[in-house]
């Protein structure tokens, strides 16, 4: 059964003004569809109003497609007395992780999922004790969140996520408000836990650099998907993602100009090591 | 000098069991019209760094001369500083609060003491040259996307034309077009006003792109401060302290390792471009 | 400035009072109070002493970080003695143009500064030796019998502790904005009383902005990880009484018990 699988989702809200009258309909997404099998890694390119983080809400049944379907793990979104098992399938990390950590203690945060399942004491620790482990945050279990720097707070943040033993895990542009170090904390930990834990990723970024290490992506223009594919496939393509306000990772853009000045180099070249072997192969 | 540190000393929390230094005996040099570009982790002093420029933190010890002045005599006059070094902090646009775009941007020059009228014409000539659209001049700050907040609100510290424009990751949480925007504003910005901008920023290639000088923090002192290729040319002392040179820096690097008569210090996209291509012409084909 | 506040902060450590059930904690706080304006002998001030004493002994928690607690409130002890001092009439021993001290107003004065200060030091002492989300929970627990009269406890914990979790971001946030509106010119010290209170506004309205943007995320954060209000829910620290916390309550008992004792033989301490 496939992980997702969204077929033509459209949605539209109401803008409101000050009275609360609709001024006008905003279409935020327009016919996505989408299939994503158990176990892959999928990251979301956008630019910023691309409908990506609106996307990311309809798969936690935050909000319901007003056309179109949307089944997650084959259960249908749009009915009411799917949602928590929903939310249970699909867990959900926000960007900035000050607003999303709920206690004032590690530990108890990463608490708060298992705890409104109902869990045994018992299993909750458990679960706490796993899921700090796996984000590599276990040594700060008793600190007061406060106190930790934005890649150790995301990964508290993903850790409350992963107590609730989701099988797939959406992540809302987690490391845009992280500095370098952070943003690499972040990655690696979601990597891990797709590889060890098998736990599907779905990555939504505009940071290139981080695409690079998904199995597909799929890029987002306008409310629709415009592109899907490899790395390999989507990064072969800097004009058109141009166009879509996104860029290449800088070791890829450095290929594309050489092929372009003659120099034969393989297309959607997407790191650093690549790009001097493909030079040696040919000279 | 425009704007200098002499020997600061900073630390939060100073007598208590909090107390941590911030600054170490920084010194620090800034002339006219340059484009001088700020890298370090976070916690590493950049951001006091950037409050002492201003006035915004005292030092504890040292001093910071504007126009050779230092800003802490008794008779400087702190407020009109603010004027001349205007700093933009990171997230700017959380700090609108004004019923209209215009009106926002007004906010500092009327502080400092222009009038209404010169005001409106200083918010007219910032709003055009942070490229943010006619038709969004009287609407509520709040209703713009997060990329024209960004400007709306920079547009609200070039208002007051400072001869330093102190800038704290201005292009955090923007897409690739948004971030290139921001950036190619500030260049002209420089080139049209002649004036001076401090750009704090994590991507080194943004930097290398952009700036003549870097600087670079960590621990509270300034490790390098030089131009920019002789910056990035300390590839290994700069991952010492977990910061990087930009990709082509390494890409570079390599092919030099396997024959290839590179130029390693080039440090942007199209300096690579070239000496790659020198060094592949004039390479005979295996 | 700001940041100075240590008045209901928590203060980590391992001492036994830290380890204390919440509820215990709360009940003997209450006690303590209770006792302090009912019992108001000298043998009832000696005994709050002792037992005031002993606890902060108990806690670890370093004086000077108490005697903080009470900056806050300089002001309003102030005030109370001078009342007191001057205003009570008996027998004067001081007299000065309008100002007349009496024996009574001196003991007064003392008295209510006494009362005053041990209130501080006694709600703080609980503070700083109880995490807010035991403080909260220990409500939670203590307050469960007001459910059957339809008060939502649960909702009102939840919300306490979400409060208390973003007071110092909230309060950073302020100093942050602050520092913006100044480097743009903004002046927040001189001026009169309206144009101090007008010069908040470029303050104001960013913050409560900021607000709603928090509470906005974090509701959809919570709802995100299946939260759907206290029904169904589990804990991951239940409260449970242990040892400990009877023997403290087997303490309180007899602390109760010595008081009331004061109040019938009338222990004659002289002052």
């Amino acid at each position: 059964m496939d992980m997702i699988n969204a077929s033509k989702i459209s949605y539209a809200y109401e803008r409101m003004d000050e009275e609360g009258n609709a001024v006008e309909r905003v279409a935020a997404l327009r016919g996505v569809d989408m299939q994503v099998q158990p176990g892959e890694f999928i990251a979301v390119l956008g630019a910023n109003g691309s409908g990506k983080s609106t996307f990311a809400r309809q798969l936690n049944a935050l909000i319901a497609p007003t056309e179109g379907t949307l089944y997650i793990d084959g259960m249908d979104t749009a009915k009411e007395e799917n949602v928590p098992n929903v939310r249970r399938t699909t867990g959900m990390v926000f960007q900035n992780p000050d607003n999303q950590i709920i206690a004032s203690v590690v530990e108890e945060d990463v608490g708060f999922g298992p705890e409104n399942l109902g869990l045994e004491c018992s299993k909750i620790w458990e679960r706490v004790e796993e899921s700090l482990k796996a984000v590599n945050m276990y040594a700060y279990r008793k600190a007061a969140p406060g106190k930790l720097s934005g890649g150790q707070k995301q990964r508290v943040a993903i850790a409350g996520i992963v107590a609730m033993r989701p099988k797939c895990i959406v992540l809302d542009e987690p490391t845009a408000m992280l500095d370098p170090k952070g943003r690499r904390e972040v990655i690696r930990t979601c990597r891990a836990l797709n590889e060890v834990e098998g736990v599907t990723i779905i990555l939504i970024t505009h940071y290139m650099e981080e695409a690079i290490y998904a199995d597909r992506i799929y890029c987002m223009d306008k409310g629709q998907v415009r592109l899907c594919g490899t790395p390999k496939e989507i990064f072969s393509r800097p004009e058109e993602l141009a166009a879509m306000q996104l860029d290449v990772p800088q070791a890829t853009k450095l290929g594309y100009e050489l092929k372009k000045a003659g120099v034969p180099v393989p297309e959607g070249i997407l790191t650093a090591e690549e790009l001097v072997e493909a030079l040696c192969c040919f000279h | 000098m425009l704007l200098s540190l002499k020997n600061v000393d900073y630390y939060y929390g100073k007598d208590t069991v909090y107390e941590v230094q911030a600054l170490k005996q920084v010194s620090a040099d800034f002339a006219e019209n340059e484009f001088v570009g700020l890298i370090g982790h976070t916690g590493s002093g950049k951001s006091t760094f950037l409050q002492l420029l201003n006035g915004l933190e005292k030092p504890y010890s040292g001093e910071v001369l504007f126009h050779g002045k230092n800003i802490w005599d008794r008779d400087f006059n702190r407020k009109q500083l603010r004027a001349g070094v205007g700093l933009v902090f990171q997230y700017p646009e959380h700090q609108l609060f004004e019923a209209d775009v215009i009106s926002d941007v007004c906010f500092g020059p009327k502080n400092f003491g222009l009038s209404e009228e010169e005001a409106r014409k200083r918010a007219l000539w910032a709003l055009d040259l942070v490229g943010l659209e006619k038709r969004f001049y009287q609407s509520s700050p709040f209703e713009l996307s997060g990329g024209q907040k960004r400007r709306a609100a920079i547009a609200g510290v070039i208002a007051s034309k400072p001869e330093v424009l102190v800038m704290d990751e201005p292009t955090a949480g923007l897409d690739p077009k948004g971030k290139k925007e921001i950036l190619d504003m500030l260049s002209k910005l420089r080139r049209q006003e002649k004036c001076t901008i401090i750009l704090v920023s994590h991507s080194m290639e943004e930097v290398a792109e952009y700036v003549d000088r870097i600087m670079v923090f960590d621990a509270g002192s300034i490790v390098f401060d030089d131009q920019k290729e002789k910056v990035f040319s300390h590839i290994e002392e700069l991952e010492r302290i977990q910061l990087a040179a930009p990709q082509v820096c390494y890409i570079l690097r390599a092919l030099k390792e396997k024959g290839f008569a590179v130029d390693t210090g080039a440090i942007t996209l199209e300096a690579a471009k070239q000496t790659i291509l020198e060094a592949v012409k004039n390479r005979p084909h295996a | 400035m700001l940041r100075e506040i240590t008045i209901g902060q928590y203060y980590p450590s391992n001492s036994i009072l830290h380890r204390l059930d919440a509820r215990v904690k709360i009940i003997g706080a209450l006690l303590f109070i209770v006792c302090l304006f009912v019992f108001h002998s000298p043998a009832g001030y000696l005994l709050s002493t002792l037992f005031l004493v002993s606890m902060i002994a108990l806690s670890k928690v370093p004086v000077f970080y108490i005697f903080r607690g009470i900056k806050p409130l300089v002001f309003l002890l102030m005030l109370t003695v001078l009342f007191n001092l001057f205003l009570v009439p008996g027998k004067y021993i001081v007299s000065w143009w309008i100002f007349h001290i009496s024996v009574e107003g001196v003991r007064m004065a003392v008295v209510m500064a006494l009362r005053l200060v041990y209130l501080i030091f006694g709600t703080s002492l609980l503070t700083f030796t109880t995490t807010p989300n035991n403080m909260t929970d220990a409500l939670e627990s203590l307050l469960k019998p007001l459910q059957a009269v339809k008060v939502p406890v649960h909702e009102i914990a939840m919300m306490m502790s979400i409060a208390l979790r973003f007071i110092p971001i909230l309060l950073e946030e302020t100093d942050k904005i602050m520092k913006a509106q100044t480097a743009r010119g903004a002046d927040f010290e001189s001026g009169n009383l309206i144009k101090k209170i007008k010069s908040l506004i470029p303050v104001l309205v960013p913050l409560f902005i900021s607000a709603f943007r928090r509470a906005n995320d974090l509701a959809l954060a919570m709802e995100a990880r299946c939260y759907t209000g206290g029904k169904g829910r589990t804990k991951m620290k239940p409260l449970q009484y242990q040892r400990r916390d009877y023997l403290a309550f087997l303490f309180f008992c007899v602390y109760l018990g010595l008081m009331i004792l004061t109040k019938i033989v009338d222990v004659k301490i002289p002052i």
